[in-house]
């Protein structure tokens, strides 16, 4: 039983110790020259993920910084309306998309494994994949303004403006960019949710885990159901604009308000996903200045878990003006207001532990101060504009725009700074400057009150969103001119952090270790970090275990704990259970690999080409991307090992492969279908909602699919199902035999559910351009027969396994995963078909 | 409601920087004033609870090595759960006892406005019983002390319709028809404007609505009647 376990009362010899770090050495070096952007380590993607993504929140800012100066003065021309229109909807778009969720993601893969005293996340090529895919979608997206081509819809491209009225590829890019982008956050979020769960040192119980993982894993769970309602109707709107099929046209039976409720179910929660990390920073700096640990450590659990619970129940307080009955708004203003009081329970959560502890001062407690301040001014304008009677002045003026960016800023922007400050040692061993930090903060602090609080009467006298100009002689000068000057003082501090950073410090002297006397995992790092991270695994008892388990470092730094080692130059980590974290897999993670880099290219051109209507490009490289992922999936995941179990240290032996609920893979599968569900709920959602407000939804005139071939497609695809499950038994029988049969016939049958699913509406001549209803049915056949179609891809990637010996019957991660999906296909078919031929036999 | 008044006014006058023929802090509406009102309290109240939270912090700060975990805790529960959760109970109460009369259909005798909003001007067509139909371009005349009912739909993009000293805004949005409910209760020209972006007209779609008494509005509908050719 791990409880019991002790460091080694005694290290081993030092020619050992040595022996050990050569070993770990050769395994986890990095490569060099240009290999070196092969790399896949998490502290290496996460230090490209972060300064990517800062290089993005400065493109953000200057377009900012441009608006500001077309709203200097009314009348100016220093921005076209065509520009400011490309302007204002990059800023949003980039700031939402390519540096608030990015941000989140970016620190956590550099620092959550040492935050739970891991070497490595679980997937280290997914990590790098989503940096590229990252890069590829960002470079994308904003150079179309450098082309006069940007978006221009907003960054919350409402229809029927971004479905009809707006020709040109600029929202097309938006759509589809955006949507790669999404794609690969939601990777990242099913990675860290994996990592937080599974990844963790032994004794790291759940009441353990230190904040920063509780936060990764709220809002890394809140990513998995807030994106796809967004990329359900990202695909709506893209389907209107390429293929005329009329989810969002009034004259055809569609509705434009269906896009503002799987926007907002997706933009309301995008705030939380954007807010709650950073409170997880705030977290674990506190605690550190305050020298006390955390106060109400369970209350801000709770809180987290609440917020974002809540934050699901709020989006309709973005469409108070669209003509709602009073009893929607009544709800929505209730659940908008209730939602400050989890969020205050955590703000006065870290107010007790400055009570509690002696505050020293320090440059990251400064900002820390900062946002608080300025993030509570946002938290009370919030609740004022969650009283609906009081939205219908403000909404879509600029008082919005104070709040937002109150909120933001202080909630999500001063504690990332905050973080940059007391995280910096950990990246290269250095120390940013005091003098520069301090200087940096008043001009951010008094740049950002300058520019924002005026804001709040700019708009309740009058003044719109997304406006180019505004009249003269109605009051709004003075307002907009102090707005913009202010602008520019938030860009001087800007430029004073961005030259902390950059600034050479060779001469500095290097940070000591663990410099600011914190207590948790990732101080342990020494200055500079070591490529494998962790010197060896800890045994935890306690949330500080630098403050609280005696001789701790000294224990770690001589290998006193488990995996010390790489005895097979293999790089290796911890897997452990969930609650408890006993050790339960030695897991072997690959190294460096250009893999990662060539399929987000490929993938990327699925996204990228239809942009510009070549769809025969689109096909080449999504048959190219699915080529390169079946590549590394077959040379780099479920590798059989060359023995059974390994030992760890202190008697301890676990399996080197695991299959099924135990293991990463499967974890990560089903947390990802759990999205794929959720988007597919989104296009049910979309159905009864037209259903719901419509009265001629099916019009009359229009024949369904019937229930023929839509249930024949049902029975065939169950069928190809339990066939895949019973094959997965008959291969760990040894019954290869009957696994090929049965495989092989599990196939046939899925084609030919694919077959039927279509005919359905396809044999009634429904043609999805004539009204939304047809509309409606093909895209949840498709959607269906998509989901089979990359069912049976799976199903003959078993078969190939097999055949050539990397799967047996012990070793068969490859078919637990594939049916686990086809549990999920199984969801899918037959929620489409109850809906498209279910449904409309009930009325 | 004389409340509401006499806190607007008093506000007003001592915010003079308020003022504008496009204010939703300057009221010349019903809807305006009540709403006016609710943010005048409502800011006081956040101010106090601003001021309130930066002093706890300070003091908190103050380096006193108290290591009491208990009376922290108390402090959690009440200032973060208990205040926030009986403060906010009371401003839902206030906020939605305003809405029913804000979203009230009006009697069925009120002035109706069909408001078309196009790419980027507002077409006014009044139809008032027993009177032929007529329409106006980005100006609305309208009798003080009387409600009107404003029908609002789109034909293109969704816009808002929105006179910020009269009263809240509502969208109109294709596919459907939305109702607004306003009463001016001081004469003058107020300016409205388009309140959801709608292409690169939208800061430009402008409007006014110029309040005149009573006597002067039938004069008025009488010209226009003589305008339209039946």
């Amino acid at each position: 039983m791990t409880e019991d376990i002790q460091p080694l009362a005694e290290a081993a010899s030092e020619e050992v110790r040595q022996g050990q770090e050569a070993r770990l050495m050769k395994a986890w070096q990095q490569p060099t020259g240009w290999r070196y952007w092969s790399e896949v380590n998490n502290s290496i993607v996460g230090l490209w993920y972060t300064a990517l993504v800062f290089i993005f929140l400065l493109f953000g800012g200057l377009l900012a910084l441009m608006m500001r100066i077309q709203l200097a003065i009314p009348g100016n021309t220093f921005l076209s309306p065509n520009l400011y229109s490309q302007v204002f909807t990059m800023h949003g778009s980039v700031m939402m998309f390519l540096f608030a969720i990015p941000i989140f993601e970016a620190v956590s893969i550099l620092f959550l494994p040492q935050m739970m005293g891991a070497r490595e996340l679980p997937f280290p090529r997914l990590s790098a994949f989503g940096f590229w895919a990252f890069l590829i979608g960002g470079m994308f997206l904003c150079g179309s303004i450098f082309f006069n081509a940007g978006p221009t819809g907003g960054w919350f491209m409402y229809p029927p403006l971004t479905s009809r009225y707006q020709p040109g590829i600029g929202a097309d890019m938006w759509l589809l960019g955006f949507s790669f982008i999404e794609v690969s956050a939601i990777a990242a979020a099913v990675e860290l949710i994996v990592g937080v769960l599974k990844c963790r040192p032994p004794g790291m119980r759940i009441h353990l885990i230190p904040l920063y993982a509780w936060y990764v894993l709220v809002a890394a769970g809140m990513i998995l159901f807030a994106f796809p309602p967004l990329i359900t109707g990202s695909m709506l709107l893209e389907l209107e604009r390429a293929f005329n099929w009329p989810f969002f046209d009034a004259a055809r039976g569609g509705d434009p308000l269906l896009w503002q409720h799987l926007f907002w179910l997706f933009g309301h929660p995008e705030v939380y996903i954007a807010f709650l990390p950073s409170v997880a920073l705030v977290a674990m700096i506190v605690p550190a200045f305050a020298r006390t640990p955390i106060a109400g450590y369970k209350w801000i659990v709770l809180s987290a878990i609440g917020t974002g619970f809540l934050s699901f129940g709020l989006w309709v307080h973005h469409m108070f003006t669209t003509g709602l009955p009073g009893v929607t708004l009544a709800l929505f203003s209730a659940a908008s207001q209730s939602v400050a009081i989890p969020t205050g329970v955590q703000i006065f959560c870290f107010i007790a532990t400055v009570y509690v502890g002696r505050l020293r001062s320090s440059v990251p407690m400064l900002y820390v101060a900062g946002g608080l301040a300025t993030f509570v001014i946002g938290g009370l304008t919030g609740v004022m504009v969650a009283v609906a009677s009081f939205n219908f002045q403000a909404h879509d003026t600029h008082f919005v725009v104070a709040h937002l960016h109150s909120v933001l800023i202080g909630g999500t922007i001063f504690p990332v700074i905050a973080a940059a400050y007391y995280f910096f040692p950990l990246i290269n061993g250095k120390l940013l400057s005091e003098r520069l930090g301090r200087i940096a903060f008043w001009l951010l602090f008094c740049g950002f009150n300058i520019t924002f609080l005026p804001m709040h009467f700019t708009g309740l006298r009058g003044m719109a969103r997304r406006v180019y100009t505004y009249p003269a002689g109605i009051g709004l000068e003075g307002l907009n001119l102090t707005s913009s000057i202010g602008a520019l003082i938030l860009a001087a501090g800007f430029g004073v952090l961005l030259w902390d950073i950059l600034r050479p410090k060779g001469k500095d002297a290097d940070s000591p270790r663990n410099p600011w006397e914190a207590g948790s995992l990732e101080w342990l790092q020494e200055m500079p970090g070591k490529p494998w991270g962790i010197r060896s695994i800890p045994e935890i008892d306690s949330r500080y275990p630098l403050w609280e388990q005696p001789n701790f470092v000294r224990d770690v730094d001589e290998g006193r704990f488990f995996m010390p080692d790489a005895e097979e130059g293999k790089r290796e980590m911890l897997v452990t259970s969930i609650i408890d974290a006993k050790p339960e897999q030695c897991l072997r993670i690959p190294g460096p690999s250009f893999i990662t880099l060539i399929s987000a290219i490929f993938l990327g051109g699925v996204f990228i080409f239809p942009t510009f209507k070549m769809y025969w490009s689109m096909a080449v490289s999504g048959a190219i991307a699915l080529g390169c992922i079946l590549y590394w999936l077959w040379e780099g995941s479920g590798l059989i090992p060359e023995k059974e179990e390994k030992a760890i240290g202190h008697g301890v032996t676990v399996p080197l492969y695991v299959s099924g609920p135990s293991s990463v893979g499967w974890w990560a599968m089903m947390i990802t279908m759990l999205a794929d569900l959720t988007a597919f709920v989104s296009i049910v959602f979309g159905y009864f909602f037209y259903w719901t407000l419509h009265k001629d939804f099916p019009p009359a005139s229009i024949a369904g699919p019937g229930w023929i071939w839509p249930v024949a497609g049902l029975m065939a695809s169950l069928a190809a199902w339990a066939l895949t499950l019973l094959a997965r038994g008959w291969n760990r029988k040894e019954k290869a035999g009957w696994f090929y049969a049965g495989m092989g016939s599990a196939v046939v049958l899925a084609v030919f559910g694919i077959y039927a699913l279509v005919a359905g509406p396809s044999q009634a001549a429904m043609n999805p351009e004539e009204n939304v209803y047809p509309a409606m049915v093909w895209l949840l056949a498709i959607w269906a027969a998509v989901h089979v179609a990359a069912g049976i891809i799976m199903q003959l990637y078993c078969v190939a396994r097999r055949y050539a010996g990397r799967m047996t019957a012990r070793y068969d991660i490859d078919i637990a995963n594939v049916t686990l999906y086809w549990h999920f296909v199984a969801i899918t078919v037959a929620g489409c078909v109850a809906v498209m031929a279910g449904f409309p036999l009930l009325r | 409601m004389k409340l509401q008044r006499l806190t607007t006014a008093t506000i007003t006058l001592l915010c003079a920087g308020c003022a504008g023929p496009q204010s939703a802090l300057s009221p010349a509406g019903v809807e305006a004033e009540r709403i006016a009102s609710l943010f005048w309290w409502m800011t006081a109240g956040a101010g106090i609870v601003w001021i309130g939270v930066m002093m706890l912090a300070l003091f908190a700060a103050k380096e006193r090595g108290r290591g009491e975990r208990s009376r922290g805790g108390r402090w959690i529960i009440v200032g973060g759960a208990a205040t926030p959760a009986v403060v906010l109970a009371v401003l839902l109460l206030f906020g939605l006892a305003m809405l029913p009369d804000l979203l009230a259909v009006p009697p069925k005798d009120t002035m109706r406005i069909h408001v078309t909003a196009e790419q980027w001007w507002w077409r006014f067509r009044y139809e008032i019983p027993g009177r032929i139909p007529f329409e106006t371009a980005n100006e609305l005349r309208l009798p003080v002390g009387e409600p009107v009912e404003f029908l609002l739909h789109s034909t293109n993009v969704i816009h808002s319709f929105w006179i910020p000293s009269l009263g809240g805004k509502m969208d109109a949005i294709p596919g459907r028809v939305n109702r607004l409910v306003l009463h001016p209760t001081m004469t003058g020209t107020f300016l409205g404007t388009c309140a959801e972006y709608c292409g690169v007209g939208h800061g430009k779609m402008a409007m006014q609505a110029i309040v005149v008494p009573k006597d002067a509005f039938a004069p008025w509908v009488d010209t226009m009647q003589g305008a339209v050719r039946p």
